[in-house]
C-alpha cells in the first residue's frame, strides 16, 4: 500500500494504519530530529511531535508533494522551531549524543567509528552550522536526498540548495581546518 | 583553468557531477597545483564522512509510544475537526457527537441562568431605593422624559389588550 493510499484510509477513520507510516519513516525522522537537536530525549520529543502533528493535519494533506516530501518539510520546520527555542547566546552548537544512546544499543563497530576524533569534529562543526546550511548536509548526505527533493522541503529552489551546499561545505571546511587558503595561481 | 575557478568547482567535482570535459580540466589542474589537490583531497574526505555516516535508528518502543499519543489524540481530540466535511456528516449523529452537543447546550443554559440573575438581582442589592414603586412613580412624576412616559402606557394598554382578546377581564 502506498504512502497516499494509507493517508486516505486514515483519515477515513481507521487510526490503526498510521501504525505503517510511523514504522516506514520513524527511522529517518528520528534521525533528522536527531541531527538537528543532538540525540536522546529532544530527539524523540521532536520526533515524536511530527508524527503527532502530521496525523494532526492529515485533513490539510493534499497530495500536492509526496507523503514523504510533507513529511520530511514538517520535521525540519519542528526541527527549526527547536533550534530557535533552545539555542541559548554564546552556545553555538548542538553536539550529536554519544553514539551508544543515539543508535539504540548498536555500540560496537559503529560507535567505535563514531568514536574517533576526526567524525567528532565533523559532528561538531556540522551541530555549529546555521540551520540553512546544516538542513541541507543532513538531507543530502544523511537522508540521501536528491537535490529536488531538498528544494521542495525547504520551499527553495534547486539553484539555492546548491549554493547552501556550497557554503556549508566551505563552513564545514573551514570548522575542521581543512581550508588550504585562496591562493591563486 | 585558474585555482579560483577550480574552488568553485571542486564539490561538483568531487560528487562527479561535472561534464566530462569540466571534469578533465578540473583533473588536470589537479595534477598540476599542489595547493588545489589538497583542497579537493579535503573535499573527498569530507564527502567520505558525510556520505559514509550510517543512517540513525529510532530508539526501541518509538514506535509503541508514538501511537500510544496517536490513540490518545484521536480520543480526546476532536476527529471531526481533523476529518473533511464530507465525513462530518457521517459522525455527526454519533453518540459522542450528541453528547458533547447535550453538554454544550445545558453549559449556554447554565450560563444564561447566571447572567439573568446577577443583572435582575444586583441591581436591586445594589440599588435598593431604585426599585421601590413609590420611587418610580415619583421618579416619572418629576419630569421624566415623556418618550419613557409614553412606551411605559403603550406597554401597559399593549398588556391590557392583550388579557382582553384572551377573554380575561379586570
Amino acid at each position: 500500500m502506498t504512502d497516499e493510499q494509507i493517508v486516505d484510509r486514515v483519515r477515513n477513520g481507521e487510526t490503526r494504519l498510521f501504525d505503517q507510516l510511523v514504522r516506514r519513516y520513524q527511522d529517518p525522522v528520528y534521525g533528522m530530529a536527531a541531527r538537528f537537536t543532538g540525540g536522546g530525549a529532544d530527539a524523540e520529543d521532536v520526533a515524536q511531535e511530527v508524527f503527532l502533528k502530521v496525523f494532526r493535519s492529515l485533513a490539510g494533506f493534499k497530495g500536492e508533494a509526496k507523503f514523504s516530501t510533507w513529511l520530511y518539510r514538517v520535521t525540519f520546520n519542528l526541527c527549526a522551531d527547536w533550534l530557535r527555542r533552545n539555542r541559548k547566546p554564546g552556545r553555538k552548537a548542538v553536539a550529536i549524543e554519544e553514539a551508544g544512546e543515539v543508535r539504540d544499543g548498536r555500540v560496537d563497530l559503529e560507535r567505535s567509528l563514531l568514536e574517533s576524533e576526526e567524525r567528532e569534529r565533523v559532528n561538531r562543526a556540522l551541530a555549529s552550522l546555521d540551520e540553512r546550511y546544516r538542513s541541507v548536509i543532513v538531507l543530502l548526505y544523511y537522508q540521501k536526498l536528491p537535490y529536488e527533493e531538498i528544494a521542495a522541503i525547504l520551499g527553495v529552489p534547486v539553484k539555492t540548495v546548491e549554493t547552501r551546499l556550497y557554503r556549508a561545505r566551505k563552513m564545514l571546511r573551514e570548522a575542521l581546518g581543512q581550508e588550504e587558503g585562496r591562493g591563486e595561481r | 583553468m585558474r585555482c579560483a575557478k577550480v574552488g568553485l568547482l571542486i564539490d561538483r567535482y568531487v560528487d562527479g557531477q561535472l561534464p566530462p570535459d569540466l571534469a578533465e580540466a578540473v583533473g588536470a589542474h589537479e595534477r598540476g597545483c599542489v595547493r588545489c589537490a589538497r583542497r579537493i583531497a579535503a573535499a573527498r574526505r569530507l564527502a567520505g564522512f558525510l556520505g559514509a555516516e550510517q543512517p540513525l535508528r529510532a530508539p526501541a518502543g518509538f514506535h509503541d509510544r508514538v501511537m500510544d499519543a496517536v490513540y490518545r489524540e484521536a480520543l480526546k481530540g476532536s476527529p471531526v475537526e481533523r476529518q473533511p466535511s464530507a465525513e462530518r456528516a457521517t459522525t455527526a449523529g454519533s453518540p459522542s457527537s450528541r453528547l458533547r452537543t447535550y453538554r454544550r447546550l445545558g453549559l449556554s443554559f447554565m450560563l444564561s441562568a447566571v447572567v439573568l440573575t446577577v443583572s435582575l438581582v444586583l441591581p436591586q442589592g445594589l440599588y435598593p431605593s431604585l426599585f421601590r414603586p413609590e420611587s418610580v412613580e415619583a421618579g416619572l412624576s418629576r419630569g421624566a422624559p415623556s418618550a419613557v412616559k409614553n412606551a411605559l402606557d403603550g406597554a401597559g394598554r399593549a398588556v391590557q389588550g392583550t388579557l382582553y382578546k384572551g377573554g380575561i377581564s379586570r
